[in-house]
């Protein structure tokens, strides 16, 4: 740092403006020269770049429907670059915390990404506020402080987690890869307590999320195979039993 | 499974953008073995934030689309570039989106309609829309608290720059205040909100 202040003294102020893209292309060049020699200097533009694209979060806006077809378009004949060779020796290499390597978290990404995928469906895709609530809800759950996850792998790929929290009542079910269910058969879930299960409603065919509102005092979700019209009592052992 | 691995993970404590910000890293790693099906999931998932951005600052809706097109072309092409060590991928596009439409007005300045005197009023504005469009509550909440902890000049030197793509000298010229003073106060506004939503990398 001292060095740095020694040789540049103006490219050390110019970090705000820099990350904030206020600066004009001889500056950007300059800064940029000094980040790759200054690792340190990197690491707070990198925090601050990350404190700037916060700025951006209540602006959402969808693009019109053609952008994606011209983009996949482009994309399909655009060929991608290879990765830059490692960094400078004096740089320490960046490695992933090893509480994050874990194939349980990978999992729960997996998951993640279906859900919030299902969900930006439900929240933009279709118009605004259609379903508000149930996507409400969701978030809720997901940003509970006390949001519990299980997770259990069924048939050859599938998996099903689910994501509860007591403070909200409320959980999501996210279905993964499941074998579709015979024609005239749906898979529903159950809330389980004291023996006792009461339906979570019967997943339609190719769904790959649920909310279970009014969760109470339920213990456990269940999964089973049903008729198509859904069950009033599961008429099969559980296919899927997780602990809330 | 037993324990509560979600709340040892420390994932109990992430927001609902952190959350997001987990599969999005994830749908860009994918994106960089070349799969097309994972960039497309990544599409879906974040074009709103980077549309909404590029919108925001270029204002005009096609010009804003070129260049949300042209900042996922680049994404696409460049993903195996993405480091992680330097924040999560959404802020890695979010970033990449806000340099685009900054270019982008730079370069079109003269002929655009963007061209209009800055009063202080219109600035206020700017910020109150910050801060009241509806969205989700968490993460709005922390940007609007955080925001008030800064002082006028911090704040409305930050959202000239984010927003409106000035330059830190022409933002220095709308508040009427040094050069020097500007480029300090966008520096350690900055720093401060940083601290405030609890950034790190």
């Amino acid at each position: 740092m001292m060095r740095w202040r020694r040789e540049r003294p103006d490219v050390h102020t110019l970090v705000g403006a820099y990350v904030l893209d206020s600066v004009d292309d001889a500056e950007r060049t300059a800064v940029e020269r000094h980040l790759k020699a200054c690792p340190g200097c990197a690491g707070e533009v990198a925090e601050l770049q990350t404190t700037a694209s916060n700025l951006s979060f209540p602006a959402l806006a969808q693009p019109g429907p053609q952008l994606r077809a011209r983009l996949l378009a482009e994309v399909r004949e655009t060929r991608q670059l290879p990765p830059i060779p490692q960094p400078q020796a004096d740089v320490e290499p960046w490695r992933l915390p090893a509480r994050f390597r874990q194939p349980r978290l990978i999992a729960l990404a997996a998951a993640l990404v279906i859900f919030v995928v299902m969900l930006s469906f439900v929240g933009f895709n279709q118009h605004r506020g259609d379903r508000p609530n149930r996507d409400n809800v969701a978030s809720a759950v997901l940003a509970a402080r006390d949001a519990t996850t299980r997770n259990t792998s069924y048939a050859e790929s599938g998996s099903v987690t689910v994501i509860s929290s007591r403070t909200r009542n409320a959980g999501v079910v996210v279905l993964s890869k499941l074998p579709e269910p015979p024609v005239n058969l749906r898979y529903q879930l159950w809330l389980m307590h004291n023996g006792k299960a009461r339906s979570a409603g019967v997943v339609p065919r190719g769904a790959t999320m649920r909310l279970l509102t009014k969760v109470d005092d339920s213990t456990q979700v269940a999964m089973t195979l049903e008729p198509a019209a859904g069950s009033s009592q599961p008429t099969m052992n559980p296919l899927v039993q997780l602990d809330l | 499974m037993a324990s509560n691995w979600w709340s040892e993970l420390g994932l109990a404590d992430m927001t609902a953008a952190e959350q997001t910000a987990t599969g999005v890293d994830y749908l860009l790693r994918q994106t960089a073995h070349g799969d097309d099906e994972a960039f497309t999931q990544l599409y879906d998932l974040t074009v709103p934030r980077v549309h909404g951005l590029v919108l925001r600052v270029i204002r005009n809706p096609a010009h804003a689309e070129e260049v949300t097109q042209e900042v996922f072309v680049e994404a696409w092409r460049t993903a195996s570039r993405y480091d992680s060590g330097k924040g999560s991928a959404l802020s890695w596009l979010l970033t990449m989106a806000h340099r685009r439409s900054v270019d982008r007005v730079r370069s079109t300045q003269a002929s655009t309609d963007r061209e209009r005197t800055v009063a202080s009023g219109s600035m206020e504005r700017d910020y109150d829309v910050v801060v009241e469009e509806t969205s989700r509550s968490m993460e709005k909440q922390s940007l609007r608290d955080c925001l008030r902890l800064l002082s006028t000049l911090q704040r409305e030197s930050i959202t000239l720059a984010y927003y409106q793509g000035y330059t830190y000298r022409e933002v220095a010229e709308l508040l009427r205040a040094a050069v020097p003073t500007v480029k300090t106060r966008m520096r350690d506004g900055l720093t401060k909100l940083r601290d405030c939503m609890g950034v790190s990398r």
